[in-house]
């Protein structure tokens, strides 16, 4: 336990000189939005020390006319030692009660050498679902962290994909060395998948319509702790029965032009995906696969767009919880077409017709 | 509709923001420590300049060999490797002009029956076919640790094409 709390202490050590690396080399350079709000008039070039831009890149005869030059606008992209700290911090304590958890739940038996698995049909492949969100949404939050430091959201965007990636495959190395566990390679690829797709949607504008989102319901599995594995304990993260993961389409801001007064704004279109058996057990699994009657499960679904219900604030907090909570996919209608056709009323609770 | 002052000062630093943005797509042909197997390379990147370096995240890929590589049937397609990298670029010329390149970084990559975290070094040069577009070719050198297993290295040769102002 010692020896795990001094490799712990170590990695976190590293996480945390990175990031001052990181922050504190870059704090000098990220003037670009300076140069042109400090000087109060918009230069015929950009600067971008080794390549320099006419300035006709920037539409200036578009509706975004450039707004008044003030003294608030030109800390858009300076770097606050102050908030550095108050975020390596957070982020730092995050990780570190992630991983006291996970540990807890799934590392602290036996240790042994690397070795990689291959796990699908363990949950039905439906935990692919599960770590693709992993990664997806742990770079939002990097993201959200790096940014609030002053970072611009193209490089505060990439370094919290970056970061998300670094903690999912953080965790799996983790599992690679668990006697019960295993680097799984197909977990490592729907983790790349989803810190891949958070660093395109938010710089490709067509992927902003698409968002990742998810829901969760404790299940038995949790509640009265039943684990796979005997001797382990159930955590939230596990609890695959309870949860469902949807791709989520704006449909207004698909639309051309024309259609677009026909669709609320705030209303999207899903496709989900979640459990079906998927706590199941084939308790005669000396005879075949133990987890033989776990099943994907297919749904349609209406969808709530947060930060289109919930209006901007001028709290930043308010602001941050409509952007996070905007990854969680609410109660809704849904149809689920595959494997047993049913009509639920607010999927994912278990009010159904059919 | 005009657009809110709110607006303005929210999109304004996203498009300055954009004309720093540059991508590329690289291909190549490489080899792993362990297996001479000439394999193709495909690596997406996404990369934002800082000051004097740029910071870029790359997608790695290699598949098992080029008969593997058959893009009329996908199914055909066999990952040896895939991975992730975050490097530091640094330019040897003048702006928009011709000239070296030069990166460092760290990711790490899962193979057919292990991973590891690699340490990809790539020095290259860089020709400009357009205002916007660039032409790459480099030698990638890449030292693995395979995760307290043993050490290697994987070697490529690649071309690409680098988008700028993305």
């Amino acid at each position: 336990m010692i020896l795990q709390m001094i490799k712990y202490s170590r990695n976190v050590l590293y996480i945390l000189i990175l990031f001052f690396c990181v922050t504190e080399s870059f704090s000098q350079d990220l003037n670009i939005g300076n140069q042109l709000f400090k000087t109060g008039n918009w230069k015929s070039t950009i600067d971008f020390g080794h390549q320099t831009l006419p300035i006709s890149y920037y539409d200036r005869d578009s509706n975004n006319s450039p707004p008044a030059i003030t003294k608030d606008s030109s800390n858009v992209s300076n770097i606050s030692a102050s908030r550095v700290i108050i975020s390596t911090a957070g982020l730092a304590a995050a990780i570190t009660a992630l991983h006291i958890y996970q540990y807890n739940a799934w590392w602290k038996n036996e240790r042994i050498g690397f070795h990689v698995i291959e796990d699908a049909s363990y949950q039905a492949d439906f935990d692919k679902a599960g770590h693709t969100f992993g990664a997806y949404y742990s770079s939002h939050f990097f993201d959200e962290a790096f940014q609030w430091t002053g970072m611009d959201s193209s490089l505060s965007t990439l370094f919290g994909a970056l970061s998300g990636a670094i903690w999912e495959y953080y965790v799996e190395i983790e599992d690679g060395f668990a006697r019960d566990w295993g680097f799984s390679r197909g977990d490592a690829k729907a983790d790349l998948t989803g810190a891949t797709f958070y660093l395109l949607r938010n710089r490709i504008p067509f992927l902003r319509n698409f968002n990742y989102k998810w829901f969760y319901v404790p299940t038995d599995k949790l509640l009265k702790n039943q684990p796979d594995i005997p001797g382990q304990s159930v955590n939230f993260i596990e609890d695959y029965g309870g949860q469902s993961y949807f791709l989520t389409a704006d449909i207004h801001g698909i639309l051309p032009q024309s259609l677009k007064p026909y669709w609320p704004s705030w209303l999207n279109l899903a496709l989900g995906v979640g459990g079906y058996n998927i706590n199941t057990v084939n308790h005669n699994w000396m005879l075949g696969d133990a987890f033989i009657y776990r099943q994907k499960a297919w749904y349609i679904s209406l969808d709530y767009d947060i930060e289109k219900v919930f209006p901007e604030s001028d709290s930043p907090i308010l602001n941050f919880l409509r952007r996070s909570f905007n990854y969680w996919h609410f109660p809704a209608p849904a149809f689920r077409f595959f494997p047993n056709p049913r009509f639920f009323i607010l999927f994912p609770l278990q009010m159904s017709i059919g | 509709m005009t657009n809110s002052y709110a607006q303005n000062i929210q999109e304004i630093p996203q498009q300055i923001q954009k004309l720093k943005d540059a991508y590329g797509i690289r291909i190549g042909i490489g080899f792993r420590d362990h297996d001479a197997t000439m394999k193709p390379v495909f690596n997406p990147y996404y990369e934002v300049p800082v000051g004097t370096v740029s910071v870029t995240a790359e997608l790695q890929m290699s598949f098992l060999d080029f008969q593997t590589l058959n893009v009329f049937q996908t199914r055909c397609l066999v990952l040896d490797s895939y991975g992730w990298a975050g490097k530091c670029k640094w330019f040897y010329k003048n702006n928009a002009s011709d000239g070296f390149f030069s990166s460092a970084g760290f990711g790490m990559t899962v193979q057919q029956t292990t991973a590891s975290v690699e340490f990809p070094l790539s020095s290259g040069y860089l020709s400009m076919l357009s205002n916007e577009t660039e032409f790459e070719g480099a030698l990638n050198f890449t030292p693995l640790d395979y995760l307290g297993q043993r050490l290697g290295w994987f070697v490529s040769v690649s071309i690409g094409l680098r988008f700028l102002n993305f």
